[in-house]
């Protein structure tokens, strides 16, 4: 239909740096059509590269070292005057600008608190600096604006002063809205179904108009809005293939198509390339024409001109350090100039290639030889500092809700040995099909305890693992521990990296919502002498997503959703009083467990009050049940479809050429092929267990004890597998509460 | 360096190792046609003819049997050669005979067809429930032996290169079994269950374990190996580079296949199919008819893909060659990079962390001991210890590694390991340990090893009263110094050396674990030997260690059975005939029964064209408790015929073992005459077998 054609684009690596941040590589501008670009890097050590290619080859202009991790990098070009472009850091509270000699020019010492995470700049004289929580606008070097988020700040962008000329900083935040502030209060907001983690200017100037801002989500979203002065419109959204974390945005245009193309990097790995129409075209979505796994989590990617004069590539560099290209240029071409492309280049490049494979295997050679002596407390010759990297290992997790599970990735900046996977709750470890480490899980029952140990076994050369955690919601809040091991001789080291997982681990934080008239809702309060500090600190031990900075508000409100159970979630507190509500009883025993022992354990007493309606729990169990019901028929239905699929071939067999099956039986075997991936996502037996604790918890909101071993427990056990009717069912938990209702 | 040069879809599911391709002569005119030939899942054969004026037609054969395994003949072209439960048939499709039928009551569980020694006829070698078999082509048995586990798989080979063929055979066990004119040449152990097998080039051949490993022996000795966390579907052996060695081709569980080198196991190519189905089956053949046999690989959805290898002289060929290469290049020039990076990041760790011998100060001391049911690994050290991972090939139920993690940290720990079975693995320790809210801590790897009998757990011996004679008693002649046999326990068993120091004699008594069956061992100085236990399968594991190790040749026992105990042998192997009888007995009875809801659904059908509703009803009643009455014979059935197979296994395994409790001459001789008393079974011979062995002609 359309005569798009696909990118075809050939990776070249150029260098390792220590971990990057997502906005801490930037491209210098082009000093003519089709020139080479420069690359600045900063990275976590706090070193500033100035790099080149040349012929092939990557030559470092200057290095400084910041002593402080560099978050943030942007390039400053001065419109009187074009050539003297500099390079402005940001390094922990200070703002830096150098030229391109590596000169420092400029200084500024800012009075955040936190370290700089994000930073813009107009002019030395007209600059916005972001971390977490606070946004600051400097002008003339005094602090103008001030603005503090609830929550942690994930991706900014300002649309561009020369089209929009009153200053307009847009916050991506983690409760998953993008503000726009109007100096220092927020003036509109977009509330989005993921967690905004990228945003960058529409073909990188904002549009004709440069009100037009793209964003990546969590989720892999990407999304176009227009940002006019009466507030934000969402022109599209689409969804990337995976649901993975989205870093970094640009636009390049890599075909010489006269249109730029948007360029996405991801946290899985992946850089894509899609075709977008311009703004004010017809609405159009965009369309992919490259996408390539690098192995990496992605941290930026930028297009330009970098490897060869003349071909568009897209630079891309991971989170741990490494720097390449994925460039337009023909594997034989490259590290060549372009008019020398003759007959006989292919040889000579090829030879040229093998010095390469050369040098740099007597150059490893040499390293190991130095490894030996050092281990053996010979003297050995030092590598200069600089060129060491760091031991780290990063750890990214993501709660992908359509799965239900936890995808947790690994990455360090040498090769993993092993990983040891631990956690004291009942977790449910899964390998990733692209993983090449062998899993061994232990029996996960110990002492009655269900427990997860495991580890991965990495093959030579592994720098990133994932995997995929399932865990239940529970009353207790667990910690997943993992063991890095790292691949060095003596002393050998392992990090240790863990993350917690909440007791309402499958709920995720939503925009606000009201509850109407036709969704009935129970609540629980807990009121005593608790700080609001004390309290928001058991709401973010017990749901995730919650800043780890108290906000400023008298009452705080956060809402949240399980996708699983359609449920809802409201949790309003201030001092003294912490507020649930919610339509699922069972969330609702979990956090008043959770917190009436977390409450015991700084012996504050705590005065509780539960109102849970049966018409919510009815509603519920209503919808939960039939969906067991299709569940449980579903399942039925592929074990006959096995059975008549053999029938068919046996009919054949038979030269029986008509179909002998009736419609519904076809039907049957028709939709089971659909159907059998989905089958694993929900099992079965959690709905069942779902269901009893429903049972349970909703009893005990009547004030009823010993439920389990309760002779109804057991007819509701049986009840459910024998896939009963859903009025007995509900029969069963009205009846139980007695005379309550 | 393949070429795609045909997709094929056969329309029909496929099960790994139940295909294969047979060749058929229509007339003088028409030439060779190809066609291929697998098992459904519902006992039946496909023949799909590939016969360009009989396209697509698929011709199906009742077998009624659970087909287990399939192959062609390689001499009639139009046989193909079935495995099933009971029986091991050669059928001949085009002339729509039987060539073969001969019953196998332990079941087929591999099947391969060729020359096997020196006579070069062509033989059907089977393997199944602890045996392996030789037939002629009239049916005739040429050769049996008995394996310590079900064979999964067979091959056969030219091992040392004088023309004529060995055949190897593995087990679930994870032995590998090579033989030459009737006999046993060497066994090698393998750590899991042996998967595939195939001939590669003379003198070598491709091996896969269920854990995912994939290797190449050279005679007894392994070129190489690597383990993935996929499965092996498939193995072939086919020259992709045209360079006159073939490779190893593997086909994995999650549809990719690679040809490795023969020698060093690089991958020289990588190819995938479009879905990521299982591979079933990779076959080498010229059923395209183009002059060069074909790798072809099948998907489980019934996908054929066949490959030649690319014709090195073409000009386009030669650029994605080229291209191949340089992606090669680019890759080596990457994985450089990262190792040059760990190490300037190992030098940077090393100064930083200053010289090493820092951080050996925290010594830790290993031990190995017994605890009541399991060999404990006795960790202690002054560090707190966080975690222990234990890595240890072929040990483990859940995989390759055991961890322990303590919270809160501890000096001391205690690693329970279940020892399976007798086998020398090397454990990788790993110890992690540090101040608990750290987050940087240290590990040491110790490897330690494990002795071949660890799970002996020595125990005092018995006083008099508890001295209770056990099942069996071997006794034999050892002509070795009472030092030598000290040593060989000491490097073989976990054992106090105190009780090693007598010159005179040496008496030891162990619990096998994990069942804690007794065993007492007594080595005299004058040479002679004696082992005590109630299981065979351990004293004859020790009769074999031990002759490997002192290099003995020939060994001539005596082995004395306590009477209970003998009468229970003879239970079991009378007890085989009652099993057969009632078997039969349950045939006939499904047959009748499948007779009767014939007849009531012929009833059911005039009612039905009657217009006899009531009449209808009853007959479909009686049809519905027949069908249930079927299903409960199936199920009588199946639990007598897995009881059968047991029983029959135990009696293999009974062979095996006193067949091993002798070496050299001795062994063979016992495992024949086994043979011809179970054959004529005469069960009072078999045991008189066990006993004495074959007296010295």
């Amino acid at each position: 239909m359309q005569s798009l054609v696909k990118l075809k684009l050939q990776r070249i690596d150029y260098v390792q740096v220590s971990s990057l941040k997502s906005s801490s590589v930037q491209l210098l501008p082009a000093k003519g059509v089709k020139h080479q670009q420069k690359v600045a890097v900063g990275d976590q050590r706090g070193k500033l590269h100035l790099i080149s290619i040349k012929k092939g080859e990557p030559f470092v202009d200057f290095k400084i070292d910041l002593k402080s991790p560099i978050n943030c990098v942007t390039i400053l070009i001065n419109n009187n005057e074009p050539a003297l472009e500099m390079i402005v850091t940001a390094t922990a509270q200070t703002v830096q600008c150098f030229s391109v000699k590596g000169k420092l020019i400029f200084k500024m010492d800012t009075n955040l608190v936190e370290p700089i995470q994000h930073l813009w700049m107009a002019s030395k004289d007209e600059m916005a600096v972001f971390n977490s929580y606070v946004y600051n606008h400097y002008q003339n070097g005094k602090e103008t604006n001030y603005f503090l988020s609830t929550d942690r700040i994930n991706a900014v962008a300002v649309l561009p002063l020369d089209k929009v000329p009153s200053l307009t900083p847009l916050l991506g935040c983690q409760d998953g809205t993008i503000y726009s502030l109007r100096d220092s209060a927020v003036r509109h907001r977009l509330p989005l179904d993921g967690i905004p983690t990228a945003m960058q200017l529409f073909q990188n100037d904002g549009g004709t108009s440069g009100e037009w801002v793209v964003y990546g989500t969590s989720l892999g979203q990407i999304g176009l809005v227009r940002w006019s002065r009466a507030g934000p419109a969402v022109e599209w959204v689409m969804q990337l293939p995976s649901q993975t974390t989205v870093t970094s945005l640009d636009f390049y245009d890599l075909s010489d198509s006269g249109a730029n193309q948007l360029i996405i990097g991801r946290e899985d790995g992946f850089v894509d390339v899609y075709q977008v129409s311009p703004e004010d075209g017809a609405m159009r979505s965009p369309t992919i024409i490259f996408s390539q796994n690098c192995n990496d989590s992605i941290a930026v990617v930028r297009g330009g001109i970098v490897g060869a004069a003349g071909f568009p590539e897209v630079l891309v560099a991971t989170q741990r350090g490494w720097i390449f290209g994925l460039t337009t240029c023909e594997s034989a071409m490259r590290r060549k100039q372009t008019d020398e492309v003759t007959a006989a280049r292919t040889n000579t490049h090829s030879t040229e290639r093998q010095k390469n494979l050369q040098y740099l295997k007597s150059e490893v050679e040499f390293l190991e030889r130095q490894v030996k002596e050092a281990q053996n407390n010979k003297p050995f010759l030092l590598v200069p500092e600089s060129e060491a990297m760091g031991t780290s290992a990063e750890l990214n997790m993501n709660f992908v809700a359509q799965q239900n599970a936890y995808f947790v990735v690994v990455e360090s900046q040498v090769s993993i040995n092993f990983i040891l996977v631990q956690s004291n709750t009942n977790v449910q470890l899964m390998d990733i099909e692209r993983n090449l480490a062998i899993l061994s899980l232990m029996d996960s029952k110990q002492n009655g305890t269900f427990q997860l140990t495991a580890t991965f076994r990495c093959q030579s050369n592994t720098t990133r693992l994932e995997m995929k955690l399932i865990c239940n919601e529970r009353s207790t809040s667990d910690q997943v521990r993992l063991y890095v091991s790292l691949n060095f001789q003596e002393p050998r080291l392992v990090i240790l990296k863990s993350f917690p997982l909440v007791c309402l681990c499958r709920h995720v934080r939503c925009q606000p919502f009201e509850w109407s008239e036709s969704t009935p809702y129970g609540s629980l309060t807990l009121q005593g002498g608790f700080s609001q500090a004390d309290a928001h600190n058991w709401i973010a031990s017990c749901l995730p997503n919650i800043p780890d900075k108290v906000p400023s508000d008298e009452e705080i409100h956060f809402y949240f959703r399980n996708d699983q159970w359609q449920s809802k979630l409201a949790v309003h507190y201030r001092r003294g009083e912490i507020m649930f509500l919610s339509d699922n009883a069972v969330v609702l025993s979990y956090v008043r467990d959770f917190i009436s022992r977390e409450a015991t354990a700084k012996s504050v007493p705590l005065a509780m009050n539960a109102d849970m309606t049966w018409e919510a729990t009815k509603t519920l169990l209503q919808q939960v049940y039939s969906q067991l019901l299709n569940l449980t028929h579903l399942h039925r239905a592929n074990v006959l479809a096995l059975a008549l699929e053999e029938a068919a071939t046996d009919q054949l067999a038979q030269d029986v050429t008509d179909d002998w099956m009736t419609p519904e039986f076809q039907d049957i075997v028709r939709t089971a092929k659909e159907n059998q991936p989905s089958n694993n996502i929900y099992p079965v037996k959690e709905y069942r267990n779902f269901l009893l604790d429903l049972f349970v918890c909703h009893r005990e909101f009547h004030g009823e004890l010993e439920i389990r071993n309760s002779q109804k427990f057991s007819s509701l056990e049986k009840m459910l597998t024998d896939t009963s009717r859903t009025e007995d069912v509900i029969e069963l938990f009205s009846t139980s509460t007695g005379g309550v209702v | 360096m393949l070429t795609l040069v045909n997709v094929t879809e056969l329309n029909l599911s496929v099960f790994p190792g139940q295909i294969t391709i047979c060749k058929f002569k229509e007339n003088v005119d028409t030439g060779i046609t190809s066609s291929y030939v697998g098992a459904t899942s519902a006992n039946k054969v496909f023949v799909r003819h590939t016969n360009p004026v009989q396209q697509d037609q698929i011709q199906y054969l009742n077998i009624d049997q659970r087909i287990t395994t399939l192959c062609n003949h390689p001499v009639h072209h139009s046989a193909v050669v079935m495995g099933t439960a009971s029986h091991l048939l050669v059928y001949d499709i085009a002339e729509n005979r039987t060539i073969m039928s001969k019953e196998i009551e332990n079941g087929v569980g591999a099947v391969v067809i060729g020359s096997f020694d020196e006579a070069g006829e062509i033989n059907v070698i089977i393997g199944g429930n602890c045996f392996l078999q030789c037939l002629n082509m009239e049916g005739n048995e040429r050769y049996w032996n008995v394996m310590s586990d079900q064979v999964s798989a067979l091959a056969l080979f030219d091992f040392d290169g004088d023309g004529h063929n060995h055949l190897i055979a593995g087990t679930d066990d994870g032995n590998l079994r090579l033989f030459k004119n009737g006999r046993m040449t060497s066994e090698i152990k393998e750590t899991d269950a042996v998967t595939y097998l195939t001939a590669l080039t003379d003198h070598c051949f491709g091996y896969a374990l269920a854990n995912g490993t994939v290797g190449v022996y050279h005679k007894r000795n392994r070129l190489w190996r690597v383990k993935s966390k996929n499965h092996i579907v498939a193995l072939a052996s086919y020259d992709v580079d045209n360079d006159g060695h073939p490779e190893l081709i593997c086909g994995w569980s999650h549809g990719r296949f690679d040809a490795r080198h023969w020698q060093t196991g690089e991958v020289v190519f990588k190819g995938k199919l479009d879905s990521q189905h299982s591979i079933v089956a990779l076959l080498v053949d010229d059923w395209l008819q183009m002059g060069h046999a074909q790798l072809i690989v099948c998907s489980q959805l019934g996908q054929v893909w066949s490959y030649l290898p690319s014709d090195l002289e073409s000009t386009s060929l030669d650029r994605i060659k080229d291209e191949y290469a340089t992606q090669a290049e680019e890759e080596a020039i990457r994985m450089l990079l990262i190792r040059k990076q760990n190490l300037l990041a190992e030098l940077e760790h090393i100064r930083q962390s200053g010289p090493s011998t820092e951080i050996a100060d925290e010594e830790m001391h290993l031990t190995l001991t017994h605890n009541q049911n399991n060999v404990l690994l006795q960790l202690e050290g002054g560090a707190m210890i966080n975690a222990v991972i234990v890595f240890a090939e072929g040990l483990f139920a859940n995989g390759e590694s055991h961890a322990l993690h303590y919270d809160p940290p501890r000096t001391s720990a205690g690693i329970p390991l279940p020892v399976q079975r007798n086998l020398a693995v090397d454990l990788h320790v790993n110890v992690i340990f540090g101040s608990p809210n750290s987050e940087l801590l240290k590990v040491v790897e110790i490897v330690h090893p494990l002795p071949t009998f660890s799970r002996f757990k020595s125990v005092s011996w018995p006083s008099a009263e508890n001295l209770s004679a056990l099942q069996f008693r071997l006794m034999a002649r050892l002509q070795e110094r009472i030092q030598r046999i000290g040593f060989w326990i000491a490097q073989n068993f976990i054992v106090p050396p105190e009780l090693l120091t007598s010159d005179t004699s040496i008496e030891l008594a162990f619990e096998v674990l994990p069942w804690r069956t007794p065993l007492r061992m007594i080595f005299r100085n004058e040479g002679s030997f004696m082992i005590e236990s109630d299981r065979l399968d351990h004293v004859s594991e020790l009769i074999q260690h031990l002759a490997t190790f002192f290099n003995v040749q020939h060994l001539a026992t005596e082995i004395e059975i306590r009477d209970d105990h003998r009468k229970q042998l003879l239970e079991l192997m009378e007890g085989v005939r009652g099993y057969q009888a009632i078997r039969q007995r349950l045939t006939v009875d499904m047959a009748d029964q499948v007779n009767e809801i014939r007849n009531w659904y012929n009833e059911s059908e005039n009612a039905r064209l009657m217009n006899d509703t009531v009449e209808m009803k009853r007959c479909y009643a009686a049809i519905l408790s027949g069908n249930q009455q079927l299903v409960d014979l199936q199920n009588i059935r199946d639990s007598n015929y897995s009881e059968l197979m047991k029983r029959l296994k135990q009696i293999n395994l009974h062979v095996q073992h006193s067949s091993n409790c002798r070496v050299g001459k001795y062994q063979t001789d016992v495992i024949q005459a086994s043979r011809q008393a179970i054959k004529a079974e005469d069960f009072e011979q078999l045991l008189k077998l066990t006993l004495h062995g074959i007296e010295n002609p």
